[in-house]
């Protein structure tokens, strides 16, 4: 071969080695680029018990679902709510096809498949039983091939069915947590909402502090106590859309550690509902 | 000359990738996280705190001072705050931050932003500015408040992940230690 053809060669050869080289080098550039800068919500956990297998994930769960995320809402500075679509319960039965789970923002892929552990909560002052995962290191994203991304306890030699019968087998998923609950969405009647309190007092909110969506922490000091004996200052768990200077009535349950409204709706009464504000001054003053 | 232009142009897409390669911010002397993240603070850390038991105050405040004594300092403030301490019964708290699982005594959620490496031996750790902070102490589920209170505000300050040595208080399970290791405060303080 002639030397100048020799010469072509390397020069061509090295054109395209620069032209890769600087290819990589932009494409490093880019990825930094876009990461720096973005925005990410750290969550972590200090669990009271060692979690050393997916069958101990399986037993402190209430359900283990496959879902997929169908949409999410801005819940708090930290916190979303993802709703997910169940395609199929392997522990416990969701309540409905459509679930709330809360986790920190940009957990979850909306249009992405997950192998959820999850737990299930209720309180009045959220619209629905709320999820969450027991264990934030064992979030397991599913392919569109049943394959499963790496994450706590599973690597990437599992595929969904074999997860799935692996959990199957577990002596442990049939535990279920001790928890009870029991909420009221609504009573039928005046009397009976006025019964089943344990508490009816007149507060004005002195300090509040929205926490999220739903709930504001609420220090009141009780004007006028229409049914139960309280001293001091309180601080209650109320709706997120409570306001300063406003007059309420509330109608209370008494808790293992807490006072909270006795139903989901109906049992914070505002002093610009005035029919119904006179109507229950009306039952008390009976009452009594 | 061909070999002058080759070698020339060789150099140049070198060059071209040490430009555009990732931005180092730092080097870490230690390293005794499960993570390969680290965040701080460029800002004051002003703490507002509520609680609903008065020792789980106490508990915060003294874990505060640790932290501060470690060279991660931080003041409780009633307005004004850039990072919250809310101590609580599991209820409570899981009305507040429903993500809190059941078994957690203490929960910690940080905002961040990526603002490049730091080079760790031959490694690299990502670092983010810590932007705010909220951390929950569960308190009818923690059996150490001081200890608790100390590693939710290693978490907020920007300790990110875990310890595995059990005699840290950054430990990934709730210990019994109340004391902060030089591990604990060595991993932080290096990023302040």
């Amino acid at each position: 071969m002639k030397r100048s053809a020799i010469l072509k060669k390397i020069t061509v050869l090295s054109l395209a080695i620069v032209c890769l080289l600087t290819y990589y080098g932009y494409t490093m550039f880019n990825d930094q680029r876009k990461s720096q800068g973005s925005s990410k919500v750290f969550s972590q956990c200090s669990y009271t018990k060692e979690i050393k297998s997916i069958d101990d994930v399986a037993g402190l769960a209430s359900n283990i679902i496959v879902g997929t995320v169908i949409g999410k809402e801005d819940f708090s500075d930290y916190t979303d709510k993802f709703i997910v679509s169940v395609d199929r319960d392997i522990k416990g039965t969701t309540h409905s096809t459509n679930v709330d789970v809360y986790e920190a923002k940009e957990t979850f892929e909306v249009g992405s498949k997950y192998l959820l552990f999850l737990e299930y909560s209720e309180s009045v002052l959220y619209p629905n039983p709320k999820y969450t995962s027991v264990y934030k290191e064992c979030i397991i994203k599913v392919a569109d091939d049943n394959s499963v991304e790496n994450s706590a306890f599973v690597d990437e030699s599992m595929d969904l069915d074999k997860l799935i019968k692996v959990l199957e087998k577990s002596e442990k998923i049939a535990l279920k947590p001790n928890r009870k609950y029991n909420i009221k969405n609504k009573y039928e009647t005046i009397e009976e909402q006025i019964d089943d309190s344990d508490h009816i007092l007149i507060v004005y909110p002195e300090n509040i502090i929205k926490y999220n969506k739903y709930v504001s922490l609420v220090k009141v000091t009780p004007e006028v106590q229409l049914k139960g004996d309280i001293t001091g200052e309180l601080d209650l768990l109320l709706p997120a859309d409570i306001q300063k200077g406003k007059k309420y009535i509330v109608f209370l349950k008494k808790t293992d550690n807490n006072l909270e409204l006795a139903s989901r709706e109906g049992s914070i009464i505002s002093e610009d509902q005035a029919e119904k504000w006179e109507q229950i001054s009306k039952k008390l003053k009976n009452n009594n | 000359m061909r070999k002058k232009i080759t070698l020339t142009l060789l150099v140049i897409s070198l060059l071209t990738v040490a430009v555009f390669a990732v931005a180092i911010i730092g080097t870490l002397s230690y390293w005794y996280s499960n993570s390969s993240s680290i965040g701080f603070w460029t800002t004051p850390r002003k703490i507002y705190l509520s609680y609903s038991i008065s020792s789980a105050g106490t508990a915060a405040r003294n874990a505060a001072t640790q932290w501060t004594n470690a060279g991660v300092s931080s003041s409780f403030v009633t307005s004004g705050s850039s990072m919250t301490f809310a101590c609580y019964p599991y209820d409570t708290c899981v009305q507040l931050e429903p993500s809190i699982p059941t078994d957690a005594a203490g929960y910690t959620s940080s905002s961040t932003t990526y603002v490049g490496d730091f080079e760790y031996g031959s490694t690299y750790k990502r670092g983010y500015e810590v932007l705010g902070a909220f951390c929950y102490l569960i308190t009818d589920v923690s059996t150490n408040y001081i200890g608790d209170c100390a590693h939710e505000l290693g978490h907020a300050f920007g300790w990110m992940g875990h310890s595995t040595n059990s005699s840290d208080i950054m430990y990934a399970y709730a210990n019994s230690p109340t004391t902060l290791t030089t591990r604990d405060k060595n991993h932080l303080n290096q990023v302040y």
